[in-house]
């Protein structure tokens, strides 16, 4: 061992620490920053040279220091646990906006939704029975049946167009998929060459762990670890990244509604093959336009068919003004087509007895089908409950996932996460290892001194 | 383990421990402004379709309500009618009783039996009486009047008018009594002249008013059978008055049980704000003292 060589161990000594002090900065300056995982120096004690030789023998328990790397300090398995719960988190927050739009849509409970024109329509069947004959109470009854039927026309419509945005929105997100995949396999691609030249990408890391926790949401996909450095993204067990190669996905199906047939579905792009999409906003979205949209009409079909039927059965039961069986009110059996066929108030079915009577039975008739057990009314209360009980659940679910994901991303921030005061204290501990050193150095320099003085 | 605890989780949970804080507020002022517990399917979707029945049953209250109130004003009319022709019915009584006096002579008769017809005219005219433009006499028979005001044939059919006092219209009251029950034969009898006719017959009689005997005992008959259709409206009047009263209580019930279902109650939403701010506002605080030190404030 020669005495330059304590210098040396100073050397290493002070740029250990310097180096420390730079990830310290490194850690306090992105402590507020999304996705960032704090870092840390890995120190290891250097020995002497372990391989023997005969002219050079040195100590093998003094050596200084070596910095390894620096590291990344992540759970994988917090990491993974977090992309499944985000992924169904975010497939509850689309399918509780779906429910929340579709209830914003009904409007219901209030003084001005349908469930209140369909009684107004009742009553106002009411008012022609006790004055049969009277035009104007017969003009009444068409204006309330011709409102309701614009009603039940404008929430089809605006179911369509819910709908439609969702398809759109279902478009946007497979696009969206497509580039985060593409970017995940080029930073992947990155990592690689940059761990394999033995370098630290951790900055590189987070980025892509930011969009693979993004894809997840996304899709529902989840991730594993694979060599050098890089994460493999596997959707519904077929890989979507693997490495630095990504695979892209297209929406197939229906684009317009109401379509002929057909579900909209997600396929991989180059081979056509079904992609299974069980989470994340991406299935939130599938399931409003396969299942909830679509079951929302059917039943505001039934709605609309009970209604045109009820009505059109109770007019042909009795006689007009004119004397004649009463003809059809309502032409259409679904929530878009039903329309008011009638335009004269004499053609209101308003008697049960045959000319030359002329009675308010058969009004009095109609009004009664308002508490009807299967009538429109009661269909449309238990829509409204079902829309109602399902909205809720999703919403009870989502806070739920909501505070598993915020206790997810706590354990999460509390492993990745940089913690001020713990920082500050490294920065002493740093601080102090670089004053100790520089303090050796000048031990060993006077030291030095020491000797070349003695030997003058 | 130790749990580390960093700025960023700490911030984390701050945020939405005062996000809910602010939610649960936001809520709760919406309630207090709207007045309403419901405002959407989902905030109980249970008391939501409870509200839209009770809305729904409120509104066929309402039309019953109505529909009692027409009948009601119905038969009001109907009575008072009753009560002008039987007034008119003793006057002819008093004509017929005083014409089979001997001591008349057939001029006298004569001018009798012209007010006899002037009687008939008004109580023909009485008995086309209309509500709303249909002859309140006249059954269900969609017809202009009730009798026909020149042979004073009955017209209208034997079917009572009747309104629904029911929301699901399995309950109807008669508003009306048909025209041949009320009138029988005063003003005609089939195609033969009715008892009045007969009456001003007799008087204006050059044989004398032997007939009149008879048609005294006709008029007091059918005097009779008005006063029964009257006693029968006078029923239905007071069955429909009842019917009014049941239907306002069942009014308040509706407005009740709807209230219960839907609007807030007050003291308590007030007091649960109140509550809420104080929570917020020590949530605010405590994250204030947690979040402020640092190592730094200590180091020098």
């Amino acid at each position: 061992m020669s005495s330059f060589s304590s210098l040396n161990i100073g050397t290493q000594a002070l740029s250990a620490a310097q180096q420390a002090l730079e990830v310290v900065g490194q850690n306090v300056a992105n402590a507020n920053t999304d996705g960032y995982s704090r870092q840390r120096v890995t120190q290891v004690a250097r020995g002497g040279s372990t391989v023997p030789a005969i002219w050079s023998v040195s100590d093998t328990s003094v050596g200084g220091v070596d910095v390894t790397g620096i590291e990344r300090i992540r759970d994988s398995f917090l990491e993974a646990r977090a992309q499944q719960e985000h992924g169904t988190l975010a497939n509850l927050t689309a399918m509780s906006g779906t429910y929340g739009d579709l209830e914003s849509t009904f409007g219901e409970p209030s003084e001005t939704g349908l469930q209140n024109q369909l009684s107004t329509f009742w009553g106002s069947w009411h008012d022609i029975a006790n004055n049969p004959g009277d035009g104007s109470a017969a003009s009444v009854v068409l204006e309330q049946a011709s409102t309701m039927a614009s009603s039940l026309n404008g929430f089809a419509t605006q179911l369509a167009g819910q709908w439609q945005a969702t398809r759109g929105d279902i478009d946007s997100t497979v696009s969206q998929i497509n580039t985060m995949a593409a970017q995940v396999a080029q930073l992947n691609g990155a990592i690689r060459s940059a761990t394999l030249s033995g370098q630290s990408p951790n900055d590189l890391a987070d980025q892509r762990d930011a969009i693979v926790l993004s894809l997840a949401e996304a899709t529902g996909a989840s991730a594993t670890p694979g060599a050098n450095g890089v994460v493999n993204v596997t959707l519904g067990g077929r890989p979507l990244v693997s490495d630095d190669h990504s695979q892209q996905l297209q929406a197939l199906g229906p684009t317009t509604y109401p379509s002929a047939t057909g579900t909209v579905s997600i396929a991989w792009a180059g081979t056509g093959q079904p992609a299974t999409v069980s989470s994340g906003t991406l299935a939130g979205q599938l399931t409003a336009v396969n299942a909830t949209i679509p079951g929302t009409m059917t039943d505001l079909d039934a709605v609309a068919a009970q209604l045109a039927s009820t009505v059109n059965a109770q007019q042909a039961a009795g006689y007009d003004g004119n004397g004649n069986p009463g003809s059809p009110m309502f032409t259409g059996t679904t929530a878009a087509t039903i329309a008011v066929s009638l335009t004269d108030p004499s053609s209101v079915a308003t008697s049960s007895a045959a000319p030359p009577a002329f009675d308010g039975a058969n009004a009095a008739a109609m009004a009664a089908h308002a508490t009807d057990a299967a009538g429109p009314d009661a269909l449309f209360q238990q829509m409204m409950g079902r829309l109602g009980v399902q909205s809720q659940t999703i919403q009870q679910h989502t806070t739920t996932q909501q505070s598993v994901v915020g206790q997810v991303d706590d354990s999460r921030q509390s492993v990745s996460g940089v913690n001020i005061d713990e920082e500050m204290t490294n920065l002493i501990a740093y601080q102090h290892a670089y004053s100790a050193a520089a303090q050796y150095i000048s031990v060993i320099s006077s030291t030095l001194d020491t000797l070349m003085t003695m030997t003058r | 383990m130790t749990v580390r605890v960093t700025s960023a989780s700490l911030s984390r949970g701050v945020l939405a421990n005062l996000q809910a804080n602010l939610s649960r507020m936001q809520n709760t002022q919406n309630q207090m402004s709207s007045g309403h517990r419901i405002t959407k399917m989902s905030d109980s979707p249970v008391d939501a379709v409870a509200a839209m029945r009770l809305r729904a049953q409120q509104a066929s209250n309402d039309q019953v309500g109505r529909n009692i109130d027409n009948g009601l004003s119905l038969l009001g009319q109907a009575d008072s009618t009753f009560t002008s022709m039987s007034s008119m019915l003793t006057r002819v009584r008093q004509l017929v009783v005083s014409g089979r006096n001997e001591t008349n002579t057939a001029d006298e008769r004569s001018a009798m039996a012209d007010e006899v017809d002037e009687l008939k005219k008004g109580l023909v005219q009485l008995a086309n009486t209309t509500y709303l433009g249909r002859p309140i006499f006249a059954g269900t028979q969609n017809v202009s009047t009730a009798f026909d005001p020149t042979t004073g044939q009955y017209l209208g059919n034997g079917q009572a008018v009747q309104r629904s006092v029911s929301a699901d219209g399995s309950a109807t009251v008669g508003v009306t009594v048909t025209g041949d029950t009320a009138f029988s034969t005063l003003f005609s009898d089939g195609a033969n002249p009715g008892i009045l006719d007969r009456i001003s017959a007799a008087l204006r009689d050059p044989s004398g008013p032997d007939a009149l005997d008879t048609e005294l005992t006709n008029l007091d008959a059918a005097s009779q059978t008005m006063q029964e259709a009257r006693s029968i409206v006078g029923a239905r009047y007071n069955q429909l008055l009842g019917l009014q009263t049941s239907s306002q209580a069942t009014a308040d019930t509706l407005t009740t049980k709807l209230s219960d279902v839907q609007d807030v109650d007050l003291a308590k939403t007030a007091i649960d704000l109140q509550i809420q701010q104080t929570a917020y506002q020590a949530a605010l605080g405590a994250s204030a003292k947690i979040i402020q030190p640092s190592l730094l404030d200590f180091l020098r």
